[in-house]
């Protein structure tokens, strides 16, 4: 195969004992980008299954993919929209794409720069996390957010939030919320509000680019939309949370493959509806009265429980921890919603409260297991006596 | 029982790339070249000899000998070669996998055609409950495998380590999608118990 010889002769002064061979790390990412490569196996079992990190970030990202476009439609439809004029779909797309994907690039730019040169610092193979971390980045922020805020946004995420730990699969935070979280406290006036939501909002008088959240919160009951916006996510909002149809393809994505858990997904939602009903019956605030079920489809629920929380890294890692961390997260989530009206949002919060607590949960759920181990150690040791 | 010694073994020479797979006759250490000219090998391929099964054997030379404990003699292609792209999800179905991000699952009668091929590189541990999934025992896989490799006896005596064998692990080395050498990091944490604890 041609293209198999040139990768070949680029790669022999990268090789072992040769001059650049530092730099293996970043050619071979490249390399087995393009070739699943001619590894045999060295130790125990002989086969090996198909399936390896990359095609399982793939998928993630199969999965965000039906949101993502949606996201840039949105973006441009709710743009139009404010302006009152006719456009098309196409419109709308293009004007979604010229927005999205510039800040798409930066993160991945960004983002596998700084992963590359660890990679080399450290002397490991690229991992793959980042590819699914740098799309996610710019899904969750506002739609006018300054090209160079999502630049500094990845750096602080993937320098802080991971390599200071060990890097990929010893973080303890969702490296793309925290992200999110940088930039949500460094740049509060890009961040929140009611101008951010809706793409030139800014820059047009008298337009109500709120959130449905942010509605609320300031204390209006009346909510320009209904059921059925919120759930196909013509609404504003970051630019890919709006659609909880779009996330929902995702998640099916997810659960089919396997690739997510849906114990995290199931834990949310079941912990956000009953927290969200408790509420309904107190009522004291809008968000509060707010019904359950609308809880679960506005704001970035759907799209962090799906694709945030069920990070396996940062997420408990038993099964039993997971129901319990995904429940937590879910009822959070409405607490912080309802209780704290600087935060309408309080999905991003929620799961990095939860990325912190997981190890305890999980510590918890394995020190249950250590103790029945050695209860039935104690028994059989009385038994024998 | 006739107080005679009997060095007669029924082996089972077995993988694609045998001509005759089926039982053989023959005696304990008997040289591997007359077994595999009667099974029909074509020796001068690319070919890895197991002596024992695919998950838990170890490869041995073709001019080597048959193992004293084994029962079964696995021929394997060797997987030295590239496949472009064959990292993206549903094209490459040829090569099975338990997950559902290949579509060999809808085959389930269809004969494969392995190779020992890693199918990837090794990475960190990421994905969870996988594990778990292959593994029948009452213990922690992923938290096990971790304790011993930062060599933590006090943990992997409370995880378990007693209660396990390499071999318990072979399909978690089968299934991870890190590609995780988990039974030889289980073999590495006994002989550390070995050798600390006696």
């Amino acid at each position: 195969m041609n293209i198999r010889k040139i990768l070949d002769t680029v790669k022999k002064p990268f090789e072992k004992g040769q001059k650049f061979e530092k730099y293996a790390p970043a050619v071979n990412a490249f390399d087995t980008f393009l070739f699943v490569p001619n590894h045999t196996t060295k130790h125990g079992a002989h086969i090996r299954d198909a399936v390896d990190l990359k095609r399982t970030m793939i998928t993630v990202i199969i999965a965000l993919l039906p949101a993502l476009l949606y996201g840039i439609y949105n973006t441009g439809f709710q743009y139009y929209s404010q302006l009152g004029s006719a456009f098309t779909t196409l419109d709308a797309v293009i004007h979604g794409s010229t927005k999205i994907v510039p800040m798409i690039a930066v993160s991945y730019i960004v983002g596998l720069a700084i992963e590359f040169a660890f990679a080399i610092f450290r002397g490991h193979e690229v991992n793959e996390g980042f590819l699914v971390t740098g799309l996610l980045i710019p899904m969750i922020m506002p739609i006018d957010i300054p090209l160079w805020m999502v630049g500094l946004s990845v750096a602080f995420a993937v320098l802080i939030g991971k390599e200071a730990f060990g890097g990929t699969g010893m973080n303890i935070l969702n490296p793309a919320l925290t992200a999110r979280a940088f930039a949500f406290f460094a740049y509060p006036t890009y961040m929140s509000g009611n101008k951010v939501w809706v793409s030139e909002a800014s820059n047009v008088d008298g337009v109500s680019g709120e959130t449905i959240l942010g509605m609320l919160a300031s204390g209006e009951s009346t909510i320009p939309y209904d059921v059925s916006q919120m759930f196909y996510g013509a609404i504003p909002g970051s630019i890919a949370e709006t659609s909880t149809l779009m996330v929902l393809i995702g998640a099916l994505i997810l659960i089919y493959t396997g690739v997510g858990s849906w114990r995290i997904m199931l834990g949310s939602v079941l912990g956000a509806a009953l927290t969200g009903l408790l509420f309904n019956l107190w009522g004291a605030n809008e968000l509060m009265n707010f019904s359950w079920f609308n809880h679960l489809i506005v704001g970035g629920f759907a799209f962090g429980v799906v694709f945030m929380a069920t990070d396996p890294v940062s997420a408990a890692q038993t099964t039993k921890g997971k129901w319990i961390y995904g429940i937590l997260v879910g009822l959070f989530c409405i607490l912080i919603r309802v209780f704290n009206p600087a935060y309408p949002e309080g999905v991003m919060l929620a799961i990095l409260l939860m990325n912190v607590f997981a190890p305890t949960i999980d510590h918890y759920v394995i020190e249950s297991n250590i103790k029945k181990r050695l209860n039935r150690k104690i028994k059989s040791n009385l038994n024998v006596a | 029982m006739t107080g005679i010694y009997e060095p007669t073994r029924t082996i089972a020479v077995s993988g694609p790339p045998v001509k005759y797979p089926q039982y053989y006759k023959t005696i304990v250490g008997s040289k591997l070249s007359h077994i595999i000219s009667d099974a029909g090998i074509n020796s001068d391929d690319n070919l890895r000899f197991i002596n024992g099964d695919v998950l838990t054997g170890y490869s041995v030379d073709k001019d080597n000998y048959l193992g004293f404990y084994n029962n079964t003699l696995s021929v394997l292609r060797e997987g030295n070669h590239y496949r472009m792209f064959g990292w993206i999800p549903f094209i490459n179905n040829k090569v099975p996998s338990i997950y559902k991000t290949s579509f060999s699952w809808l085959f389930p009668n269809k004969k494969y055609d392995l190779d020992t091929n890693l199918n990837g590189e090794e990475r960190a541990f990421v994905v969870t409950g996988e594990m778990e999934n292959v593994f029948p025992m009452d213990i922690f896989p992923m938290q096990l495998l971790k304790e011993c490799m930062s060599g933590n006896i006090e943990k992997m005596e409370n995880l378990g380590i007693y209660e396990v064998a390499p071999e318990d692990f072979a399909l978690i080395d089968y299934s991870s999608s890190s590609k995780i050498e988990a039974q030889k990091i289980i073999r590495e944490g006994l002989d550390l118990m070995v050798s600390e604890v006696g």
